[in-house]
């Protein structure tokens, strides 16, 4: 008993070193990570590419990392009705399982994308995978199913065909998800232990594509309250309940998602709205407005006391995010719709293209230092861990680190 | 150490291993799974349930892949996971379900065609050749996944067959495919290949869009309450009448029907052309459909705009969205057809927004199976 113990302990500690990235823009949802190491360069096929692997299908969600393991969705078939979840091994990229399922809700969308737009959100233990088809799936980190739910059968008129991408959250043991459109219009908290409803929230009947946020308050260590955002402006629900604690009037950003530092909450409304965050469960006092920080359809970042955002014209825009002062600006090339991330201080934005453009943010103004086309379109925010950066095209799956 | 390491470790081993299938169990599991319900009843049971399924060896995969149900499509995806996670295990442990098992599953058509289609990408992972062999036999499958292989290699062999200059021979093949499919970007295709080897294709025809219809239009959209009003035409079909309708300068008032008739290789209704491209008005079209037998069919559209469809009277469908789509078979409805003629009446509704791709006023309506095969309209 002592020595599975030990071994337990081994296995734990193990886990606690390995960096993981469990959901859009990681685990603090800041999109950056201080310690990754990034190499100077790379090329998509040769120079620092640890491994690439081809996916079957394809879609704008984000890759996660849990365990060592990348965990990516796609979607394929002559409807988009094929819905996939795959893992692969972070250590040399090897497919460690895939899932397959069959939509039960709407899959219609714009071709640019497919049901596999929101992006899966890990607890560390079970990975749950959501589709625009409104199917909702959990599995453990070896593939095997513990529930399914598909949302999109029991409610078919949901469903925006532009193609829905509200990803979903999991806080307090309960999945948090925005389905939000012309037809059947709801949020709900989804049991993560067997996949039933704790509670269901109508809401209102227009397009939505922003994603939920968990308000975890440094302060006051609340992790229970979760913010839905939407055209009219942002709702804190409690996670266990789904009862409206606090709204927030004034419109938000159907497309760009919110963040969260746990002592401020970075609202996409009005540009940047920054919400001071005492207790999460009371409404909070705004502290500045920023028209000048509007981040347009990618979601906004946070690092070492700035806020990133890029415009809708492909500017680069670094703010203060205690003030909301700007500091400067700077013009990337293409159309974006990937989210950037930054590791060190290197911001890497990453165009519709799949020209990816490495960012050095450590001066007073922004100045790129390479540009490197991956060869295929990409609209997916990477994730980053333990050196590395996982970045998921239209076709295939990266793995950039130093290779020296 | 090393050796206490090692027993932990082939302990924890042999917790992994499949566990042997026993007689009626695997049975009761997947009933509890397909007894769950959309009132969210059986959840922990069928968690439960899966948890133990997903641990049997590849004995359990034929029973588990026979409880899936094409009616009950979200237990089906419970099993087909339950499935999978077998023949993973199975594979890495050296014995993998046979794919005379497999075959003998993919080719006996009284399971569920959701069921066959995971059975032939079971036997496709373990022996690609074996499944090659089996897609010709897909050609006129209940499976559209399986179907859908048979057509693409038809459509390979015509291409074959062009390239080898044997064009009699490439255009039969791609007829062959185009009566095959049921899917509107293949027919697309094959219609254009034919269409370069000079034969003509009508996939309106093919699809069975209806061609023959009256309009009327411009009912008030009185800021979206328009779509739940109640105009005339949901009262009654009366082709010779007028109704004060919405004044406005391109649409002169008072409403009438006027008809409206799709050449070769139309298929949409387009009230843009037909009076004016206005916004925030309604519009109705109307036709008849003669069945030659009381049966049960699928009525499929698109539209960009919000839509009501009536058949014989009855309301089977009603989508109040708004420009967010349009797409082939974006929208359908079950009806019942009555012998004889029966009456199709479709609500057109378009909104305030003034983007560019909002001025579309149209749809497309079909009637077909389950499957999308088209349902001819029996008129002499």
């Amino acid at each position: 008993m002592r020595i599975l113990l030990s071994v337990l302990c081994l296995t734990a500690m193990a886990s606690s070193v390995t960096a993981d990235w469990r959901q859009f823009r990681g685990n603090d949802t800041t999109g950056s990570s201080a310690s990754c190491e990034l190499p100077d360069k790379w090329s998509a096929d040769g120079e620092n590419v640890a491994w690439k692997v081809e996916l079957p299908g394809r879609g704008p969600s984000s890759p996660i990392l849990v365990d060592g393991k990348v965990i990516v969705t796609t979607a394929d078939g002559a409807d988009l009705e094929q819905l996939h979840v795959l893992c692969f091994s972070a250590a040399d990229g090897k497919r460690l399982w895939q899932r397959n399922f069959w939509a039960t809700g709407r899959t219609f969308c714009h071709p640019q994308t497919t049901p596999a737009a929101p992006s899966p959100v890990s607890d560390g233990k079970y990975v749950y995978a959501f589709f625009g088809s409104s199917d909702l799936v959990c599995l453990d980190l070896d593939g095997n199913l513990k529930w399914y739910r598909g949302l999109g059968h029991e409610h078919p008129k949901a469903g925006n065909d532009v193609g829905m991408a509200s990803s979903p959250i999991v806080l307090d043991d309960t999945v948090v998800v925005q389905i939000e459109n012309q037809g059947d219009s709801f949020a709900a908290g989804i049991n993560a232990e067997n996949g039933q409803t704790r509670w269901f929230l109508p809401r209102s009947e227009r397009a939505n594509w922003a994603s939920p946020i968990a308000l975890k308050s440094v302060n006051s260590g609340d992790q229970s309250v979760a913010l839905l955002q939407s055209g009219s402006g942002v709702t804190a629900v409690s996670s266990q309940s789904g009862d409206i604690l606090w709204e927030l009037g004034g419109g938000a950003s159907t497309i760009s998602t919110s963040l969260t530092n746990g002592e401020q909450a970075f609202i996409v409304s009005k540009g940047l709205t920054v919400l001071d965050l005492k207790d999460p469960r009371v409404k909070p006092e705004i502290a500045w407005e920023a028209n000048k920080l509007n981040p347009s359809s990618m979601s906004p970042i946070l690092h070492d006391g700035k806020i990133y955002t890029i415009n809708g014209t492909g500017v680069l825009n670094c703010g203060d995010a205690e003030t909301g002062d700007l500091d400067w600006g700077l013009r990337l090339k293409g159309k974006f719709w990937a989210t950037p991330v930054i590791a060190g201080e290197k911001l890497i934005a990453i165009n519709y293209d799949g020209l990816a453009m490495i960012v050095d943010i450590s001066g007073e103004k922004g100045q790129i230092l390479e540009e490197i086309e991956m060869g295929e379109k990409i609209q997916a925010s990477p994730a980053l861990g333990n050196d590395a950066m996982y970045v998921k095209g239209e076709r295939h799956l990266w793995k950039i680190a130093n290779t020296q | 150490m090393i050796r206490h390491f090692l027993s932990v470790t082939a302990g924890i081993s042999l917790l992994l291993i499949s566990v042997p299938l026993i007689a009626g169990e695997a049975d009761e599991l997947t009933r509890k799974i397909n007894a769950i319900s959309a009132e969210e009843t059986g959840y922990p049971e069928a968690v439960q349930a899966v948890a133990a399924l997903s641990k049997m060896n590849a004995e359990a995969i034929p029973e588990v892949l026979a409880a899936m149900k094409q009616e009950r499509p979200v237990a089906a995806n419970w099993l087909r996971g339950a499935v999978e996670a077998i023949a993973d295990k199975a594979r890495q442990e050296g014995s993998p379900i046979s794919n005379d098992t497999l075959i003998e599953f993919i080719q006996t058509q009284s399971h569920s065609a959701k069921s066959r289609s995971v059975a032939y990408h079971l036997l496709k992972q373990q022996d690609e050749t074996a499944a090659l062999q089996l897609i010709p036999s897909f050609e006129n499958d209940a499976s559209l996944e399986l179907r859908l292989l048979a057509v693409e290699k038809l459509m390979d062999d015509a291409r074959a067959n062009l390239a080898a200059e044997k064009t009699q021979e490439a255009i039969a093949t791609y007829q062959q495919a185009l009566t095959a499919t049921r899917n509107a970007h293949q027919a697309s295709v094959i219609a254009d290949a034919l269409k370069e080897l000079e034969v003509e294709v009508d996939t309106t025809e093919h699809f069975g869009f209806l061609k023959n219809w009256h309009v009327i239009a411009a009912f008030e959209f009185a800021k979206g309450d328009g779509f739940d009003a109640v105009y005339p035409p949901e009262k009654e079909i009366d082709l010779a009448a007028t109704y004060p309708g919405k004044l406005i300068d391109e649409i002169p008032a008072p409403a009438k029907w006027q008809p409206l008739k799709l050449g070769p290789g139309e298929k949409s209704v387009d009230f843009n052309k037909a009076f004016a491209p206005v916004k925030e008005v309604v519009g109705y079209a109307v036709t008849t459909f003669d069945s030659d037998q009381a049966q049960e069919v699928e009525l499929r559209w698109g539209s960009a705009n919000a839509t009501k469809v009536w058949v014989n009277g009855d309301l089977v469908a009603s989508d109040k969205v708004f420009h967010a789509g349009d797409n082939f078979d974006q929208y359908s409805a079950k009806a019942k057809l009555n012998p004889g003629e029966n009456t199709i009446l479709v609500k057109l509704v378009q909104n305030e927004q003034t983007q560019s791709w909002t001025n579309v006023w149209k749809f497309e309506l079909r009637v077909c199976d389950h499957l999308g095969t088209a349902i001819a309209d029996a008129k002499p």
